[in-house]
């Protein structure tokens, strides 16, 4: 059967929706192109795909003058968002709503955001707009969905182990044994726990079942309500009828572990959002900007390319520019990592979100709006966690197909058992129903979530964030792994090792000229000075001069901190061992006092504890590992030799190590690339598995999948093993649920699936399933299968209890 | 909660449900049950769901540890005191469902036909000290320290229903 791809937006359609001769992957894509027009649609094709934020851009047609009433916003939470073009969709249609000023839907976060005049709309109109379209939508109250999804799985299953508990006697066929009344009494007792865990528990499914009727898209929900529906009526019709056997309690039970399989789903997109949410609350909202002479504040999207921007102490810079006039400390924490604010002078770059300290600066916008650096960051995030892993995607296709499949093999067991067979229409029926019930997937639902679930706590643990869902798989298949060398192998601290001659007046003595610095190699010997409780005296006349050192006077001489002055010759005693420690690695340092060679300082970024430990385990791992820098070669070198790295590249831009990242990977590799300043940004987003230390830069933790929130390079071959383990989980689920339908379904047809049969199978398989991924938290199987066969042993020491009354 | 009073909680749980399911106590209940009688068979359900709640208060603190992580994981836009707040909620609908069980078996008919089927009613006895688990757990996750005051709690609401609902047919 050929595979269709959807006409909008590209995607894998299965099963297709088709229009007008087109297929469609959903009906939001369908709907999304007949808004449009194809003539509309083929504008937008500026390459490969659809440009989403181009169409985003398209605008609708106004329907309202601004400012006409009162303004109100509106945010509504969505449900049965398929694909992006659903997201266009709706936000498309809701902006051409009377009314609506303005809209943006999230499609990462399922979220829609309004602007409205409350005189000609309000929010329940906009609401219902939307589940007109097909989508479910609610007021949004942050956290309160997954509350909602919470609420229902948990009450749903706490009366559905009630109804489990009170089902034995229907599993047992003892039920028609039973007096009539007491019978009678379990039966309608049973109904009556059952029905709000059907219909309140599983709203969610019935809703998106209900969609895809309407739309002709057969779904994961629409299997879900049809076997919950299916056995729920026929236990009720069971009951009313006297029925032998009944339902109940698969039903409840159904409800409850699919909902599960929801619930933490919804979580890990809500992880997602918060983080995209974070990045942009660092934007400014205002920028004051020089007009006609004059300074005026503006919002900070309606600055122009160009434009005079006027940056106060305290403000953050609402655009990409670069200084006019002034001088000001800027704290750069937010993109670099860098603790230690950054001097910045008229020529230098100032990128939005970053915090002016102490000066007024005056800037020339050179990237405005969302051309900024951190709203292509927020972008790319944003577009990343929209993805979906490969294996969650094949389970994804799975189910499409699983779902029509079930539908079609229960309606043939019908017929086939009443017609073919000449069974009566009650067991036909209850054959069918059976193999729905039976093929429900709940395993296959929870199947890759719960892994990745139990995934993302073991990485908590191991101090590794998971960034998006597919970092997992991601991180499975890498076989080289890149390191940047300052702030990821070292310690991005700067102490120093050493001076000679080693006098401790001398220290002080350079130690009071850097008072003044902010640069790290000035703390450094100011730590250092500190540390051995010298005392230092600030110095007079105190000048930084950039990329070359600081000076000042000191008790009345002049002193000064730096690389050294060509016209100066080191003196031999001190030049040897300079150039030896340049060769380890090791920053050299000149302290001249009055014009003459007074000390040679040596500073050292030592390599993290753990890194040689980290690359050997790597190395076990058969991972081949590499360092690139943007540092000198001898001391990128040095570094590499300490911790057992070979392959060093150094003086490397940014966009070296992305394009490093790319031949690599053009090569056939699978790279992982641990880095933690905004110069590594490329080669995070570049490579198949980007890795951030989270006290770097906020940029270069946004761009990583994963994030090492403690400052542990043993977490990286950690984290791959971890990562390995839980596609070999996923695989083994997915491979249980496929293998249980396959044995069930047939036992289902032919009439073997008896209420204790159902029961038993589906506790089984979702056992299965929880137990194989919770091994990924609890580490081992036989713990697992220990935990297990205590609860059995309890149970069974309670029942031989009550069995023999002693 | 340590170890060591973990497992004589456990141990003090397992000798009060073989009490209830003793052969002495369950033909005194059965006794009273053919004559219609209620509330001999009452104790005896009472007594089942108390050695849950000891189980349930031993192991009480393991059980909300592994909840409360499982909330972090799965409620990650709440706060802690969103997440404490729906430990609640989790909690009340456990007591409150163990006690509508406990409610349940207090009918002469049903217990009857219980103890027509051996089958059933060990599921019964079983099910019933599951659900003082449960609510041993739950009680623990309202009163941390304090849940032993449960022990006293559901016997005095059990009680009331009994005094109140079935006063009719007691003793005997």
């Amino acid at each position: 059967m050929a595979v269709l791809n959807c006409h909008l937006c590209g995607l894998t359609a299965e099963p297709p929706v088709m229009a007008e001769g087109h297929a469609f992957c959903c009906h939001g894509c369908r709907e999304l192109w007949r808004l449009l027009g194809e003539e509309r649609i083929a504008e937008l094709r500026t390459g490969p795909g659809l440009n989403w934020a181009a169409l985003r851009a398209a605008p609708a047609e106004p329907v309202l003058e601004a400012g006409a009433g009162e303004t109100a916003t509106a945010t509504l939470a969505l449900d049965g968002l398929w694909c992006s073009s659903c997201a266009v969709l709706v936000e498309q249609v809701l902006r051409r709503t009377p009314g609506v000023l303005g809209g943006h839907v999230d499609y990462t976060a399922s979220r829609a955001e309004v602007v409205f005049d409350a005189e000609r709309t309000s929010a329940p109109d906009l609401q219902a707009v939307v589940q007109r379209l097909g989508y479910g939508a609610r007021p949004d109250q942050g956290a309160a969905g997954d509350a909602d999804l919470l609420r229902r799985f948990s009450r749903s299953l706490v009366v559905g182990l009630l109804v489990m508990m009170l089902s034995v006697p229907v599993w047992s066929g003892l039920l028609p044994t039973l007096d009539p009344p007491l019978r009678d009494a379990l039966a309608y007792g049973l109904w009556l726990l059952t029905t709000p865990v059907v219909f309140w528990g599983g709203w969610p499914f019935l809703r998106g079942a209900w969609v895809s009727l309407r739309h002709g898209v057969p779904t994961m929900d629409l299997l879900v309500a049809v076997g919950t529906l299916a056995a729920y009526a026929y236990s009720a019709i069971a009951v009313l009828t006297g029925g032998r056997y009944l339902y109940f309690d698969i039903a409840g039970m159904l409800v409850s572990f699919l909902l599960l399989g929801r619930a933490i789903d919804s979580a890990a997109r809500a992880r997602a959002a918060s983080v995209s949410r974070l990045l942009l609350e660092l934007a400014a909202k205002e920028a004051v900007v020089i007009r006609a002479g004059g300074e005026l504040a503006v919002p900070a999207d309606q600055v122009l390319a160009g434009e005079a921007v006027v940056l106060r102490p305290g403000q953050k810079a609402p655009v990409d520019g670069e200084v006019l006039s002034g001088r000001s400390a800027v704290d750069e924490a937010s993109l670099t990592g860098e603790g230690l604010p950054v001097d910045k002078v008229p020529g230098d770059l100032v990128y939005a979100g970053t915090l002016n300290q102490n000066g007024r600066l005056v800037l020339r916008a050179l990237r405005v709006g969302g051309d900024t650096v951190l709203s292509q960051t927020a972008r790319a995030v944003a577009a990343a966690q929209a993805s979906k892993g490969a294996w969650q995607q094949l389970a994804d296709r799975v189910v499409r197909v699983f779902v029509p499949v079930i539908l079609l093999i229960s309606v043939a067991t019908w017929a086939g058992g009443h017609w073919l067979f000449h069974l009566g229409m009650a067991p036909a029926l209850l054959r069918a129903i059976a193999a729905l019930v039976i093929a429900c997937p709940c395993a296959l639902s929870v199947a890759t979530p719960l892994a990745v679930a139990a995934a993302a706590q073991r990485a908590g643990r191991m101090g590794v964030l998971l960034r998006r869902g597919d970092a997992v798989e991601r991180a499975a298949g890498v076989d080289t792994v890149l390191l940047d060398k300052t702030g990821t192998v070292t310690t991005g601290v700067a102490t120093l090792a050493e001076w000679l001659p080693a006098d401790d007046g001398l220290l002080a003595l350079a130690a009071a000229v850097e008072l003044g610095s902010e640069h790290p190699l000035g703390q450094a010997v100011v730590r250092a000075a500190e540390g051995r409780r010298l005392r230092v005296v600030p110095a007079e006349d105190f000048m930084a001069l950039p990329g070359t050192g600081v000076s000042g006077r000191v008790q009345g001489r002049a002193v000064s901190v730096g690389v050294l002055p060509p016209s100066i010759e080191a003196p031999a005693a001190l030049a040897a061992p300079a150039a030896e420690w340049e060769q380890e690695g090791r920053t050299v340092l000149w302290l001249l006092v009055d014009g003459a060679v007074a000390a040679a300082l040596a500073v050292s970024d030592r390599p993290r504890p753990d890194a040689a430990t980290a690359i050997a385990d790597l190395r076990r791992a058969g991972v081949e590992v590499a360092m690139l820098t943007g540092d000198a070669a001898g001391t990128a070198r040095a570094v590499a030799s300490l911790i057992g790295i070979e392959r060093v590249l150094a003086r490397q831009s940014p966009l070296d190590k992305a394009a490093e990242v790319a031949r690599l990977q053009a090569a056939g590799r699978r790279v992982a690339f641990v880095g933690d300043g905004i110069n590594d940004a490329p080669a995070l987003v570049q490579a198949d598995l980007g890795i951030a230390m989270a006290q770097g830069s906020d940029i270069a933790v946004e761009a990583g999948q994963l994030t090492l929130a403690r400052p542990a390079l043993r977490s990286v071959p950690q984290v791959l093993g971890l990562a390995r383990q839980t596609v070999a989980v996923i695989r083994g689920n997915l491979l249980w649920a496929l293998l249980y339908n396959v044995i069930a379904v047939p036992a289902a047809i032919l009439g073997y699936a008896q209420p204790l049969f159902s029961a038993g199978a589906m506790v089984v398989s979702s056992a299965f399933v929880l137990g194989n991924s919770l091994r990924l938290v609890g580490g081992s199987a036989r713990r697992s299968v220990a935990a297990g066969l205590w609860v059995a042993g309890a149970a069974a020491v309670l029942v031989a209890l009550a069995w023999w009354s002693l | 909660m340590t170890a060591t009073r973990q497992r004589l909680g456990l141990i003090l749980s397992l000798l009060l449900y073989a009490a209830a399911v003793s052969a002495p106590l369950r033909s005194a209940g059965a006794l009273a049950d053919r004559s219609g009688c209620v509330e001999a068979h009452a104790v005896v359900i009472q007594l089942l769901m108390l050695a849950g709640v000891v189980g349930g208060l031993a192991v009480g603190a393991p059980a909300i540890s592994g909840v409360q992580r499982a909330l972090q994981a799965m409620m990650p836009g709440a706060d802690a005191a969103q997440r404490a707040g729906y430990l609640r909620g989790l909690a009340w609908a456990l007591i409150l469902l163990s006690a509508a069980t406990n409610a349940l078996w207090v009918a002469p008919a049903l217990n009857m036909a219980l103890d027509a089927q051996r089958a059933l009613l060990v599921e019964a006895d079983v099910l019933l000290y599951a659900m003082g688990v449960l609510a041993g757990i739950g009680w623990h996750a309202l009163l941390d320290r304090d849940g032993w005051l449960g022990l006293l709690l559901m016997p005095a609401m059990a009680l009331m229903i009994l005094s109140s609902g079935v006063i009719g047919r007691g003793w005997c």
